[in-house]
């Protein structure tokens, strides 16, 4: 046991007041020889009191809490294992402290990041004579100083501002090396050695090089770090998509709950909020690494067009509680934009290629909620080449893109399509007679459910030439697009003379929504990026089959379309990570309003063209913006205002160790770290206090 | 005031006198209140009728009375014959026991009047008295080895008093006074009887023998003294108690919140260590209700009870001996004159 404040020790000699105070009271009797002692009455009760150490056990406790509270302001320490090196000889240092969300994780109780602080003043402290040192966070937007000679002060005042201003970010460790690197500068004749002190996560020590360029030393100091996988629970990304089969404002919320490490089943509390109101809760078993998807529904009530949704973990003392709480934007009202290409247009409407599907469409959409535009094949590349050159994503605006009968696209368009249905777009292909195998699988191949083999004339088979149509297959209800649907959809009367044959792949993950008779898919799905696919094999007109006559067709495309546009919850597309900044369009001012309701405001830009940026996203949760000079009220339901979320990488809950790599240096001094043992000390004392109190309350009673 | 011996009388009884009663002790007599029956004539009033120079009573001639002793003016005046009465006076022996025990030592300072200082001086003043109308002297105290009852048979002779002197000089308190010894030596010693005088604060006196280890209860000890004390006076002794305090004992004088550790001067007690506030009130009525018992205990056995109180003037309770010696009592002497009937 050492002491930071050994001379504090002196006050141990304080120990010595009440025994002296009490052996000199006791020196004060006067001695009387006297004749008649036997009339004096011994057990006058306040003599006893003053004369004797009646309460040892008392003293004995104050004695104690005296000496512990004397003892833990002297400071005392335990040398501790070497937890940190250094470079031993006078040098110039970066530390990298890692701020990153993962670093909030409690191991044994101490976050991640708390450790760090303490390893920093350590290494603050061992660094040799006349080293300078810099510190800077891995966060881009965050603290950054220039080189100076080590100094106690700097290291408080960065942990100060993890305290106050760190936010919970997803930035690798690595990319905080380069401006490391240019906060070194350039060699001058003293050593130079990054520090980075982080933990073992994917995006912390694990994402360093083993070596940088221009000789500087690198040196990984691992914190946080734990012998058996910390266990904590977390809330995943959470999406939704309405429910229209419920009610016209009906929504599903989807959330992955997941449990990293543990031991045995847990059940954990999941509450949906809605609007700041409980709506409802429910209990998740989890085993032990396991995700589990919970799914709510909730008809949104009232005439706000949209709702502020909660999702949280309750009841549960997480290692990592950043990702217990999830929001979200609830939007009822949301038009879906679909964009169709006629692939093979006609002057009658029977005969064209998309009647069906577009009447189909608008017949189960009562609402209007439904926005379908129509293009010709080299509308669709004129959008896309245009949006391209001004520099915009193409085909941001549309959530659903079918393509009926159209012929391959060209490379550049493919490429576009394929960008866009992983960022989240629905695309719906459907073949006809314009549609070329080959053409196709090269454009498209990647992005198909399954590639295509070639069309084919049903009933074909040797020996049968009678039959020359097929039947469908029951629907396979438990495809996702036919949520909440019970019955059968009544297509089995459908006759096709011609469909596409499809190659098998069995590394492709595809739901098939109907096959025909003779099993061969009808409409298979797949998921690609956070988008969706779907391929008919026959066309949508009646040109191949009579599917588009059916009475079943109009609930399969209205629930076809709304599962592909279902973008991946409407969150998503207005979801940024914590700290990111927000772009928004730049030809005015705004005013966002943070979760904590006060308002910032965001000026225009200055370059026409240019977005505004709010960059101001500490907190995670739910933000508004609207342009400035409108008033705020619940009831805005304006085409240019904006919601979005704000919230934490989901990556950064990942907290399983990956190997860190190891690195040689010559010249490295392992320092010994100080364990500080005074809360030890103080809890004790706490103890004591606590017993004393209780000691002399019953002695007290006991007395009256 | 002076208690200890005169410089410049050696030897001498009045050496050992105050001078506060010296004046007293020159100037008065030794007188007893009650007529005794001494052993031979001497300056004191016999019981029984003599020769004396004091007129006593008349009375009818008796056939077999000593012709002498018809008082003839009387028979003349009164035409028959009567005998004249006189006083007898008869040599008085007086017996001074000295209870010196570690108690009386108190206060123990040399600039303080001890409770051994006054029991010194009053019996050595008495002594003084008797000697100078030379009645024996018998006398009872501690001496080096335990207690010294050689003077306890009464003797006019000189070396008597000087052993007195002796004992007074070097009489400084032992631990214990053995009052059993004591009193089986007067009741060898004083064969006729005598004015025993008897000086004690009778505090917390022992009267042995007691089982060993069983705590003596000082109050039936004190009650054990005074019946053996009245045996004395049964058997015709006058028993004079003279109870010697101090000054302190009575008024207990610690009164504020200074801690005091009281040592018991017997030894025979553990230390008390209290402020004398919080003992004071308990204290003296515990000692009231004693001085009263012992009072109580006195007239009922017939035994004279005063008090000498040091650290206060003592001429007062000398005289107060004196008077309470002298004073005639009217029971005794309708006994005296019963018996001389017979």
């Amino acid at each position: 046991m050492n002491f930071a404040s050994p001379w504090m020790l002196l006050g141990l000699l304080g120990l010595a007041l009440p025994i002296l105070a009490h052996l000199l009271g006791r020196r004060e009797a006067r001695r009387i020889p006297f004749a008649a002692t036997r009339f004096l009455d011994a057990s006058e009760p306040r003599v006893a009191r003053r004369r004797q150490l009646r309460d040892r056990p008392l003293l004995w406790l104050r004695l104690l809490i005296l000496a512990a509270l004397v003892t833990a302001l002297a400071r005392p320490f335990v040398r501790a294992p070497a937890q940190v090196t250094v470079y031993g000889a006078t040098h110039d240092a970066v530390i990298i402290l890692d701020d990153s969300a993962s670093m909030r994780l409690r191991v044994e109780g101490t976050r991640a990041l708390d450790e760090a602080v303490e390893r920093a003043r350590e290494i603050d402290a061992a660094l040799a004579p006349g080293s300078r040192v810099a510190w800077i966070t891995s966060d881009p937007h965050g603290r950054e100083d220039a080189l100076d000679l080590p100094q106690g002060a700097r290291v408080e005042a960065l942990a100060a501002w993890l305290d106050a201003k760190a936010v919970p970010h997803a930035h690798p460790l690595a990319d905080a090396l380069d401006r490391a690197i240019a906060t070194l500068g350039p060699e001058k004749g003293r050593p130079r050695v990054v520090y980075a002190l982080s933990d073992a996560t994917a995006g912390g020590l694990p994402s360093l090089p083993a070596t940088l360029p221009g000789e500087i030393a690198l040196i990984p100091i691992e914190v946080g770090a734990s012998e058996t996988p910390v266990e904590h629970v977390g809330l995943g990304v959470p999406s939704w998509t309405p429910a229209p089969e419920l009610d016209p404002r009906a929504l599903r919320i989807k959330v992955p709950v997941q449990r990293h490490a543990g031991r045995d089943e847990i059940q954990v509390e999941l509450v949906l909020e809605i609007d700041g109101r409980e709506e409802a809760r429910t209990q998740v078993g989890l085993a032990p690494d396991a995700v589990q998807e919970v799914e709510f529904t909730h008809t949104l009530m009232g005439e706000s067009p949209a709702a502020a949704a909660t999702l949280r973990l309750e009841g549960l003392d997480d290692a990592l509680p950043i990702d217990d709480r999830r929001d979200l934007w609830l939007d009822a009202e949301s038009a879906t934009r679909i964009a169709v290409v006629n692939g093979d247009p006609s002057e009658r409407r029977e005969f064209d290629e998309v009647y069906f599907l577009v009447t189909a469409i608008r017949a189960a959409d009562p609402a209007g909620r439904i926005r379908v535009r129509g293009w010709a094949p080299e509308q669709l590349a004129a959008a896309v080449s245009e949006a391209e050159a001004a520099g915009r994503e193409p085909l941001e605006d549309i959530d659903l893109l079918v393509l009926a009968n159209v012929p391959a696209p060209d490379a550049p368009l493919a490429r576009a399509l394929q960008a866009r249905v992983e960022a989240g777009m629905g695309l719906w292909i459907s073949v006809g007679d314009r549609v070329e195998t080959q053409a196709y699988n090269t454009a498209l191949g990647e992005l198909l459910p399954l590639r295509l083999r070639g069309p084919s004339f049903a009933g074909t088979a040797p020996g049968r030439s009678e039959a020359r149509v097929e039947g469908l297959a029951p629907t396979h209800l438990s495809h996702p697009a036919f949520a909440g649907q019970s019955e059968d959809l009544d297509l089995a009367s459908t006759r096709t003379r011609r469909l596409f044959l499809l190659e098998p792949d069995a590394s492709r993950d595809t739901d098939l929504a109907l096959s025909f008779a003779s099993g061969a898919p009808a409409l298979i799905t797949r998921r690609f990026g956070r988008g969706r696919v779907a391929l008919s094999t026959t066309s949508l007109d009646r040109d191949w089959s009579d599917l588009a006559l059916r009475a079943g067709f109009v609930p399969l495309v209205d629930q076809m379309v709304r599962w592909l546009a279902g973008r991946a919850g409407a969150a998503s597309e207005e979801l940024h990570w914590v700290g990111d900044a927000v772009e928004l369009e730049g030809s005015r001012d705004w005013v966002v309003r943070a979760p904590d309701g006060v308002e910032r405001p965001v000026a225009a830009a200055r370059e026409p063209g240019d977005a505004s940026r709010f960059s101001d996203t500490r907190q995670v949760g739910l933000y508004r913006a609207r342009p400035a000079g409108r008033e705020s009220g619940e009831g805005e339901l304006e085409a240019d205002a904006r919601r979005f979320v704000v919230a934490v990488d989901p990556s950064e809950s990942d907290t399983r160790t990956q190997p860190i790599p190891h690195v040689e240096l010559d010249d490295a001094v392992p320092v010994e770290g100080q364990r500080p043992q005074w809360r030890l000390l103080l809890a004790l004392a706490a103890l004591a206090l606590a017993l004393e109190s209780w000691l002399r309350t019953r002695r007290e009673s006991a007395k009256a | 005031m002076a208690t200890r011996r005169h410089a410049n009388s050696p030897g001498d009884l009045l050496g050992l006198v105050p001078e506060e009663l010296l004046g007293l002790v020159r100037s008065r007599e030794l007188e007893l209140g009650r007529a005794i029956t001494g052993g031979r004539h001497g300056a004191h009033r016999s019981r029984r009728p003599g020769s004396g120079h004091d007129f006593l009573e008349h009375r009818a001639y008796i056939p077999g009375d000593d012709l002498r002793q018809l008082d003839w003016r009387a028979v003349a005046r009164r035409e028959r014959l009567v005998v004249r009465r006189s006083e007898s006076e008869e040599a008085f022996a007086l017996a001074l026991l000295f209870d010196d025990n570690a108690g009386m030592r108190y206060p123990g300072t040399p600039e303080g009047v001890s409770k051994l200082d006054v029991a010194r001086a009053f019996g050595a003043s008495l002594a003084h008295m008797a000697q100078r109308r030379r009645d024996p002297l018998a006398f009872v105290c501690s001496g080096d080895a335990g207690l010294d009852a050689r003077a306890a048979e009464p003797s006019a002779r000189l070396e008597r008093k000087a052993a007195l002197v002796d004992a007074l000089d070097t009489m400084q308190g032992r631990e214990r006074f053995d009052w059993r010894g004591a009193l089986e030596a007067f009741a060898v010693g004083l064969r006729r009887p005598s004015s025993l005088v008897v000086f004690s604060d009778l505090i917390e006196p022992s009267f042995g023998p007691r089982a060993s280890g069983e705590e003596e209860d000082p109050e039936r000890a004190i009650e054990a003294i005074l019946d053996a004390l009245a045996a004395f006076a049964a058997r015709g002794h006058i028993v004079t108690l003279v109870q010697t305090l101090h000054a302190d004992e009575l008024d207990f004088p610690w009164e504020g919140d200074e801690v005091l550790r009281f040592i018991d001067l017997q030894s025979q007690r553990p230390e008390i260590e209290a402020t004398g506030g919080s003992l004071r009130a308990r204290y003296l009525e515990r000692f009231a209700a004693h001085l009263e018992a012992v009072h109580r205990h006195c007239e009922r056995r017939g035994i004279v009870h005063l008090r000498a109180i040091a650290g206060r003037p003592l001429a007062p309770a000398f005289v107060e001996l004196l008077d309470r010696l002298a004073a005639r009592d009217a029971s005794e002497g309708r006994g005296a004159g019963g018996g001389a009937r017979r």
